[in-house]
């Protein structure tokens, strides 16, 4: 479910995959985040809120199966950002 | 544009204050195992004094609390359990080894709050407490950039993707200085104006090399090039050379900008092709560190310059290291 910010958008959204945001997820989406140029991306786990531009930012975080994200994006194309990363996390990153 | 700044407020839990610090503090657990996940969410600590006495009005219960019951009568220390308990407690500690009454074990446990045990004395024990919680519980952020350990001096090096800092990190690591972070760093302020950084958890000295791909430092270069925290002394921003900007020429002006409300110098490095920067840095911390020193050469240049010009004479030598020393 996306909600909208004051400054853009954002979502909540479950780790699906049983490895979790390792290497290959993370590097899909930093990949992603990054084509939003003029919109800031955040990613937010217990507290801890990374660059989702950043893929030891996301490694850092250390997402297990089942943990939940939160996803901001403030700026331009923000909705879109939001809907792309989320629809990507859903997937599992193509895997189970 | 630097990229954003992000909150970094990993919770404490009495787990982790346990796996960190069990063997420094010989802290061993009695009771309450099942409250290990509580957080601890101050770093002060209460010595309860006054709620003993039954006075309960100003009880600090969201600290850990340091207690010693064993010598009270058992109707005092009975009644003490009941009123101090009924309050939401992270974790209790008994210090010195002290006998620990058996009531309090039973409520600890029934409560699901972990009761440790330390051989340490309360004075050292209390003191060493405060010192990690002030430090674990500051305020922290993660930043982009690169944090290195120059000739001593810890090194910001911020600017934006692209721009080249961490091929300027590995340059800095081959002259034999240190990396603490890559990418993603860690800045605490551990006090009213000092701030410091560290290898950020999880990445470690891994590092992300357009082209190459991932490398492990520490694993390339061996131990003498990494350290894990470091205080920030200064702060280089390396931009793309901007022929309409001016840039510091002389030191004459203050360096002073704000981070994170702690003052720290600030350095801006314009990059272009043929300049190496890495060079330019070492530079700047060295210049930096006569600065913390008080020695400022671009003013004492000047007042030499001065000086000659007063007396209408060439200065052969105009200051040297040889003028700091004491005169007798």
């Amino acid at each position: 479910m996306m909600e909208q910010t004051q400054t853009g958008h954002r979502a909540t959204v479950t780790i699906p995959n049983s490895l979790g945001l390792h290497l290959r997820p993370a590097s899909q989406l930093v990949k992603i985040a990054s084509k939003y140029e003029k919109c800031d991306v955040f990613l937010t786990k217990d507290g801890q809120s990374i660059n989702a531009k950043s893929i030891m930012g996301v490694i850092m975080l250390a997402a297990e199966q089942g943990s939940e994200l939160i996803l901001e994006a403030n700026g331009e194309g923000s909705e879109e950002a939001i809907r792309e990363l989320v629809a990507l996390i859903e997937s599992g990153f193509g895997e189970t | 544009m630097v990229s954003p700044i992000s909150e970094l407020n990993e919770p404490l839990k009495v787990e982790e204050l346990l796996s960190r610090k069990a063997r420094d503090w010989d802290l061993v657990q009695v009771a309450g195992r099942d409250g290990l996940s509580n957080v601890i969410y101050t770093p002060e600590i209460n010595r309860p004094g006054l709620a003993l006495a039954g006075y309960y009005e100003v009880f600090s219960a969201e600290r850990i609390q340091l207690i010693y019951l064993a010598s009270l009568t058992p109707e005092t220390r009975q009644q003490v359990i009941r009123q101090t308990f009924a309050f939401h407690i992270p974790c209790v500690i008994v210090t010195t080894d002290l006998e620990i009454a058996e009531e309090l074990i039973t409520t600890c446990d029934a409560l699901q709050i972990p009761l440790l045990r330390t051989s340490l004395t309360t004075s050292l024990f209390q003191a060493d407490l405060s010192h990690f919680l002030e430090r674990r519980l500051a305020p922290a952020w993660t930043v982009h950039g690169v944090m290195m350990d120059v000739f001593g001096m810890g090194v910001l090096i911020q600017g934006r993707s692209g721009v080249g800092k961490s091929e300027c990190g590995l340059e800095l690591i081959e002259r034999g200085h240190r990396l603490i972070a890559d990418d993603v760093v860690v800045i605490r302020r551990i006090s009213k104006n000092q701030l410091i950084a560290e290898t950020p958890p999880n990445i470690g000295y891994h590092m992300e090399i357009r082209g190459i791909g991932i490398i492990d430092v520490e694993l390339l270069y061996g131990v003498r090039a990494v350290r894990e925290e470091s205080p920030i002394n200064l702060r280089v921003m390396m931009e793309p050379w901007d022929p309409m900007k001016e840039y510091e020429r002389l030191g004459l002006n203050d360096r002073e900008s704000i981070l994170f409300e702690c003052s720290v110098a600030e350095y801006v490095l314009p990059v272009e092709p043929g300049r190496n920067i890495a060079k330019l840095i070492e530079v700047a911390a060295l210049t930096q560190r006569l600065e913390d020193q008080g020695i400022n050469v671009a003013r004492e240049f000047d007042r030499r310059i001065m000086e000659a010009i007063q007396r209408k004479q060439t200065t052969r030598r105009p200051f040297t290291a040889i003028d700091r020393l004491p005169r007798p």
